[in-house]
């Protein structure tokens, strides 16, 4: 089988999609199938083939989009700077891919609503559409523009309405969407109109044996003596609460002082939260590592796993945490409550709540046998629950789900 | 002698709405569009009319 793996989002990249994306080529090419992973390239200025390097400047045919659609009545929208950003780019991977060709593939897979609605535009009518479904576009956009009001974007601008139709008929458009946990499926139904059949739920899966391997590497970092190890691994941006977990740091440093925090990744809030790190006088007290390729070493280092999110879907770092056998605390936020399980696996608060946050990490700091407790019982859990070989296998259940609907005439673009 | 490859745009004005009107001066890489343009499904249009129109089930 010749599986075309596609995401609107860069190739490469440090987040989440990219290293999903590459552990399903690995784990399908380990399975005799062929693999191409299509996307973004890093400059934004054309789309690539990364794994073949082949490449489409965006330049070929912006000009004529933009004269043609500013042109077009239909195509008033794209007045709005956002949602021509978003549009022009996807009209562009539409082309990008009509210029490489899908006739080759058996099975599309795409890892977001834009290029879920895009490729289902252009690919043959018999090549089954898979569309993962990892994170609301629309729900972190209009959070985005809650937060900055600034920006006069609201429930009845072009962009907001935007998301909506994008988050509608991006999941729409496929012969079967997946989502990672039933938190997901939720919002596609309910808040987007999705319609439920459409949709299959599994968790995403991870190589255990990579992961042990990587955690087993030397690290040049050391743990501090006489510290415990809070960590936190996330993209430095609004949605990952960074700074929600540092208020309630300030709040813990209060009362004990036996623990360093260690913060890694990186992102456009890096400078603020260094700063209110500073002005809560916890320059000492929590590292800022930045990106770490190194990571599941750290975490193996970590005695706590933190994360504040606001909104996430199942990330891959609290899967990580787990398998490294650090106690989790996680908040209420999006699909986390479904990952785990208060008390017996972890720790849940609710979101924003600092207060209870310091609290649940003042107890793991001063209670080793429930903290190892909460660890192990996490670990057992999620060496089950994330088997990279049982993911696999309903992917392809799904790949072949996909593959009987678009035989009988596929689900067509609504 | 202009590049034989440059060709004007408006030979691809079918993968637009009938209300776009073509640019008076544009040219475009007839190697590139036309490679795109036989491999675009029949009856593909730009724009993405149903996104375009911004009215969905269940939007506010």
């Amino acid at each position: 089988m010749k599986i075309l793996l596609a995401t609107y989002w860069l190739l490469p990249h440090v987040g989440g999609v990219h290293a999903f994306m590459e552990q399903i080529r690995k784990a399908m090419m380990q399975r005799g199938h062929q693999v191409d992973l299509f996307g973004h390239s890093p400059d934004y200025q054309k789309y690539h083939m990364y794994s073949d390097g082949r490449t489409f400047e965006k330049a070929h045919v912006l000009p004529m989009l933009q004269s043609k659609l500013s042109a077009s009545s239909a195509a008033t929208y794209l007045n709005d700077p956002l949602v021509r950003q978003y549009e022009l780019d996807r009209y562009c991977l539409e082309l990008a891919a009509a210029y490489f060709g899908l006739d080759e593939y058996d099975v599309i897979h795409t890892q977001d609503v834009f290029s879920a609605r895009s490729l289902a535009r252009v690919k043959p009518r018999h090549t089954p559409l898979v569309a993962h479904i990892h994170g609301s576009i629309a729900h972190e956009l209009r959070a985005h523009f809650r937060a900055h009001p600034e920006l006069g974007i609201g429930e009845h601008s072009p962009a907001w309405r935007y998301c909506h139709a994008m988050e509608y008929y991006g999941a729409s458009s496929a012969d079967v969407a997946v989502t990672a946990n039933e938190w997901m499926k939720t919002i596609l139904t309910q808040d987007f109109g999705v319609d439920p059949s459409r949709i299959e739920v599994f968790p995403y899966g991870l190589d255990t044996e990579m992961f042990r391997a990587r955690s087993a590497l030397a690290s040049p970092v050391t743990k501090p003596p006489g510290k415990k190890v809070i960590a936190c691994s996330a993209r430095l941006t609004f949605v990952k609460g960074i700074d929600l977990l540092i208020t309630a740091l300030a709040q813990l440093k209060s009362v004990r002082q036996d623990w360093v925090c260690w913060l890694i990744g990186d992102g456009e809030l890096r400078g603020d939260l260094e700063r209110q790190a500073r002005e809560l006088g916890l320059q000492d007290d929590i590292v800022f590592w930045g990106f770490r390729q190194d990571v599941p070493a750290l975490l193996a280092m970590s005695d706590i796993f933190v994360h504040a999110c606001v909104l996430d879907n199942q990330p891959i770092s609290v899967i990580e945490a787990q398998l490294a056998g650090a106690a989790v605390v996680v908040s209420d936020a999006g699909g986390l409550p479904e990952m785990v399980e208060h008390g017996r696996t972890g720790l849940v608060f609710p979101s924003r709540n600092t207060g209870m946050l310091c609290a649940y990490l003042y107890d793991l700091l001063q209670h080793d046998a429930y903290r190892a407790q909460l660890a192990y019982a996490s670990k057992q859990w999620a060496e089950k629950h994330w088997s990279m070989d049982a993911m696999i296998a309903r992917l392809s259940d799904v790949y072949e789900k996909a593959g009987r609907i678009a035989l009988s005439g596929g689900r067509g673009t609504p | 002698m202009p590049d034989e490859r440059v060709v004007p745009g408006a030979l691809y004005a079918g993968l637009f709405d009938p209300y776009a009107a073509p640019g008076p001066d544009l040219a475009v890489n007839y190697e590139v569009w036309n490679r795109i343009y036989h491999a675009l499904p029949e009856g593909y249009k730009l724009p993405d009319l149903p996104v375009a129109t911004l009215r969905l089930p269940g939007a506010g």
